[in-house]
């Protein structure tokens, strides 16, 4: 298990080497200067300012130098978006108020899901099952901002039930919690619907499996059965998305963030793209990479602690 | 069936029902509406007053490296300048007051400019600011360790002796045409005499690069930067994060930053004792930072917003309503176009451009794709100022200005077509094809370039010329402007309402960053007469240098004006304006200065 695991970590810090060194070529091959548009800077200027930065160097030069940086765990720091703040402490910055949102909301998803998904899958092709497929289709296709938009409109603008915009309460109190209440809900409906699905889906198929015939011909009732064996078995396909979910928390949904007034990390990305802003583009990067390739690792580690029967790097 | 036909109804039923709630939630909003109107018409004047405002993300609040408009909104407010800017209400213009300085500057020559400072100016910590300060402040701006953007402050806005040769590291700051002359006396020479109106703007408000910065904060932020291996000197090795966040953000200005969550909201209190703060109303000010229009358009309904502006379909809501007043833009938004093209040669003919000029719809564009914007059939746009800036004169209140500018909108189908021909025959009776750029994931710039291309069609003829559309992202749009490589594409030129003159030099021959293919002599001469020559000091004869200036450009027609980009503005009943809704260069609707009655 260790010997699969140091592997595994061999694997990923590969995988992020190239992420990240792709993404330096594909962000610096975008077009513009770091210095802005405004024609009238004068060329002094211009050319001063991405000398300094290095830009001015031929490409292979300038990632010499970010190689070097980044085997020494050195990302630098902003030069646009919170200019000669290191980056990493940027992305700190905005994490706590992300990761309470997603809290919240996974609070809210998984057991909702998880119950909708079990009473879909027993209430099979009734109209209970009919009703909530139905919502699930409904609240996968439409897209969280939607819902978001939706509900500020209503909720909080026409019948005044909730503030339009998250409060700015630095602790967490009843009001703020009350101005959470709809960016919450916008980004646990898709949860909700997605795990909802797949419990039904992997419900269903285990509710007909012949091991459920046994266990009830053992003597388990319905209950029983279900709970102690369909269910148990239906979650390992399910952590292939609880998981990612889990670690999903860290990040932030730009738009739900953008509509709400929310000072998360969701719009980082797509800031610092946009005011090119290599240094904490690649560290956001780096960051989701991270937080993706972890995920991906405890998806598979935690096939082996959902069924003992999968063994994970053993040897034929 | 039967059971999927009872769901589709229950579902109907709870629609109709959301939507009367709705309906009685606005009826019961404009009662409460008019309730407040008398309440507020009562109302006396009493208590702190709060001007509450929507903003834009702040990256960073240090004057020498700061770039954004929304940036400069803040710093507006937290730092002071030597001299401020406000309406006057007597005038019912533009003023100088003097802020941090004793009084406006002196000069005998034009060259040499002398700032007396007040004796008792500090930083809300307590920190003096005297004459020591703002050349110490002048001297970090100019580093060439530093690098900061804002520098051109004092070598290319105003040109300081030696400023870009201190900048570029070739001389000693002792060279440079800044001293302290005593404690509070500020010396400036420049190298050409410049009219009054540019030194005083760039010694004013504190949104300039010149404002002060707060030594200590700005020493302690300071950082050496690794010198990297094959680097030859030691230049752009300095940086420091001053201003980058709340305890790192001192004041000098009116109000005092006391909350700033990132990317969230921020609040200003009055510093009361500043020189210039009885000219400002507001003794508190919340700004929360909204960046969708529609959340804005909520909050000032509801009333938790002073001000909101109504752009696009949000105006036809609002079109009537008397609170909406108007901004006037100073940029000219429209197609360039690549008079110089060797792929596509037909651009290069005058007539072809002549009739896109006067075959563009503009009205269909501005009103009907903007809704609020007006057609520009000009380069220079309204609010710029001519003559003695105390008068407000507008150069295009000019009669000679008048005298060159197309008639309403500028759209002559007739004479569009009369030209369309030659150019048409000049192409050998070929249908013409012209490709336009415009920018990417902006909806608004997207239909712009669909109404172009069906009007240019329309009035043409689709057998005589076929457009073609090309999305760009903005960056990459402007990249192939500078490398000539287009033949059509959106842009904008703005100008310094101030000095129109100056903001010509993107049209001459040898500007560096120029995107458009114009290259005039006569052109470039009038320029350089105008800005650095014989009639800087001749109002009358610059004023008509401006016009024959203009007349060029409407003859080579580099770029298509089109429209500019004025917009609506709303403010609550309870916000007075001073300016009676007059758009000022500058100030805008001054509302830090409007009178504020109790909710």
């Amino acid at each position: 298990m260790l010997r699969y695991i140091g592997q595994r970590l061999a694997a990923m810090a590969i995988t992020l080497f190239l992420i990240i060194s792709i993404s330096f070529f594909v962000l610096h091959a975008m077009p513009g200067s770091i210095v802005g548009d405004d024609p009238m800077i004068p060329q002094e200027v211009r050319k001063a300012i991405e000398a300094k930065y290095h830009l001015d160097k031929p490409l292979p030069v300038q990632y010499g130098y970010f190689l070097k940086d980044f085997l020494s765990f050195e990302f630098g720091t902003s030069l646009k978006v919170q200019p000669r703040v290191p980056v990493f402490n940027i992305i700190a910055e905005k994490l706590p108020i992300t990761l309470q949102l997603n809290i919240f909301s996974l609070i809210l998803t998984v057991p909702l899901g998880i119950t909708f998904g079990i009473i879909a899958a027993l209430k099979k092709n009734t109209r209970i099952d009919h009703t909530i497929s139905t919502l699930t289709i409904f609240f996968i296709s439409v897209p969280s901002f939607v819902f978001a938009a939706v509900m500020q409109y209503y909720m909080a603008f026409k019948w005044d039930l909730v503030p339009i915009l998250l409060s700015t309460e630095p602790t967490l109190t009843w009001t703020k919690f009350k101005s959470m209440i709809l960016p919450i809900l916008s980004l646990s409906f898709s949860g909700i619907a997605g795990i909802t699905r797949y419990m039904r889906a992997e419900l269903c198929d285990a509710l007909n499996s012949e091991y459920m015939l046994l266990a009830k011909t053992k003597g388990l009732s319905q209950v029983q059965a279900t709970v102690k064996h369909a269910i148990r078995n239906s979650f390992i396909p399910l952590a292939n998305i609880i998981v990612p979910m889990f670690l999903g928390i860290l990040g932030g949904s730009m738009v739900v963030e953008n509509i709400f007034s929310i000072p998360g990390t969701g719009s980082l990305m797509v800031r610092s793209i946009n005011a090119l802003d290599h240094p904490l583009s690649i560290a956001v990067l780096f960051f989701y990479s991270l937080i993706g390739l972890i995920s991906i690792l405890l998806v598979d580690l935690s096939y082996g602690i959902i069924d003992p029967r999968i063994r994970i790097g053993g040897r034929k | 069936m039967k059971k999927f036909k009872k769901l589709l109804a229950l579902m109907l039923i709870i629609a109709m029902t959301m939507s009367i709630l709705a309906g009685c939630g606005k009826k019961t909003q404009d009662v409460t509406k008019e309730e407040e109107e008398v309440e507020v018409e009562k109302a006396e004047s009493t208590g702190p007053k709060v001007y509450r405002k929507s903003g834009m993300s702040t990256d960073t609040l240090n004057p020498h490296v700061s770039d954004s408009t929304s940036e400069s909104y803040v710093m507006e407010l937290i730092y002071g300048n030597l001299l401020d800017l406000i309406y006057d209400k007597e005038s019912e213009g533009l003023k100088f007051i003097p802020n941090h300085a004793e009084a406006l500057p002196t000069t005998e020559d034009g060259i040499t400019w002398v700032f007396k400072l007040k004796k008792d100016i500090k930083w809300t910590d307590g920190t003096p600011i005297d004459a020591n300060s703002y050349v110490w402040s002048w001297k970090m701006l100019l580093d060439p360790e530093l690098i900061n953007s804002g520098a051109r402050a004092l070598f290319d806005t105003i040109p300081v002796v030696n400023a870009l040769e201190y900048f570029k590291g070739e001389v000693e700051w002792e060279e440079v045409g800044i001293k302290a002359l005593d404690d509070y006396t500020l010396e400036i020479k420049l190298e050409t005499q410049m009219p009054e109106i540019d030194v005083l703007l760039t010694f004013s408000r504190g949104y300039q690069a010149t404002t002060p910065v707060h030594k200590e904060l700005y020493e302690a932020g300071m950082k050496e930067k690794v010198k990297k291996e094959g680097e030859e000197d030691s230049k752009g090795l300095k940086e420091t994060d001053y201003a980058t966040s709340l305890e790192k953000t001192p004041s000098s200005g009116t109000y005092k930053l006391t909350e700033w969550v990132r990317d969230q909201h921020k609040v200003y209190e009055k510093n009361t004792g500043t020189p210039v703060a009885d000219y400002y109303t507001p003794d508190r000010i919340e700004e929360r930072v909204i960046s969708e229009n529609s959340t804005r358009i909520q909050l000032f309904e509801k009333g938790e917003l002073e001000a909101v502006s109504v752009t696009g379909d949000d105006y036809e809501k609002y079109a009537e309503d008397p609170r909406i007043v108007f901004q006037e833009a100073n940029t000219v938004w429209g197609f360039y176009i690549n008079g110089k093209s060797e792929k596509n040669p037909i651009l290069q003919n005058k007539d072809l451009r002549k009739a896109l000029f006067y075959g563009i719809n503009r009205d269909a564009i501005s009103k009907g794709v903007f809704k609020v914007y007006a057609s520009s059939p000009y380069y220079i746009s309204t609010p710029c100022m001519v003559g003695d800036w105390k008068e407000g004169l507008k150069y295009r209140d000019t009669e000679k200005a008048k005298a060159i500018t197309p008639e309403g909108s500028g759209y002559n189908p007739e004479l569009a077509k009369e030209y369309f021909e030659k150019a048409y025959a000049a192409n050998g009776n070929k249908k013409i094809q012209i490709e336009i750029i415009y920018f990417e994931a902006q909806e608004t710039m997207k239909r712009l370039s669909e109404v172009a291309e069906e009007e240019y069609e329309k009035l043409f003829g689709s057998d005589k010329l076929d457009i073609t559309l090309r999305a760009m992202p903005p960056m990459a749009a402007y990249d192939t402007y500078e490398n000539g490589d287009y033949d059509m594409g959106i842009g904008a030129r703005g100008q310094n309402t101030f000095n129109a003159w100056k903001s010509m030099v993107v049209w001459t021959s040898d500007f560096p960053n120029k995107t458009d293919t114009m290259y005039n002599k006569e052109f470039d001469e009038l320029f350089k007469r105008t800005t650095q020559g014989d009639l800087m000091n001749k109002p009358e004869e610059r004023i008509e240098a401006l016009v024959r200036m203009e007349e060029i450009l409407m003859d080579e027609i580099p770029l298509i004006p089109i429209f500019q980009n004025n917009n609506a503005v709303m403010y609550q009943d309870r916000i007075k304006l001073i300016t009676g809704g007059k758009y000022m260069p500058e100030v805008g609707f001054a509302p830090y200065q409007a009178e504020i009655l109790d909710q």
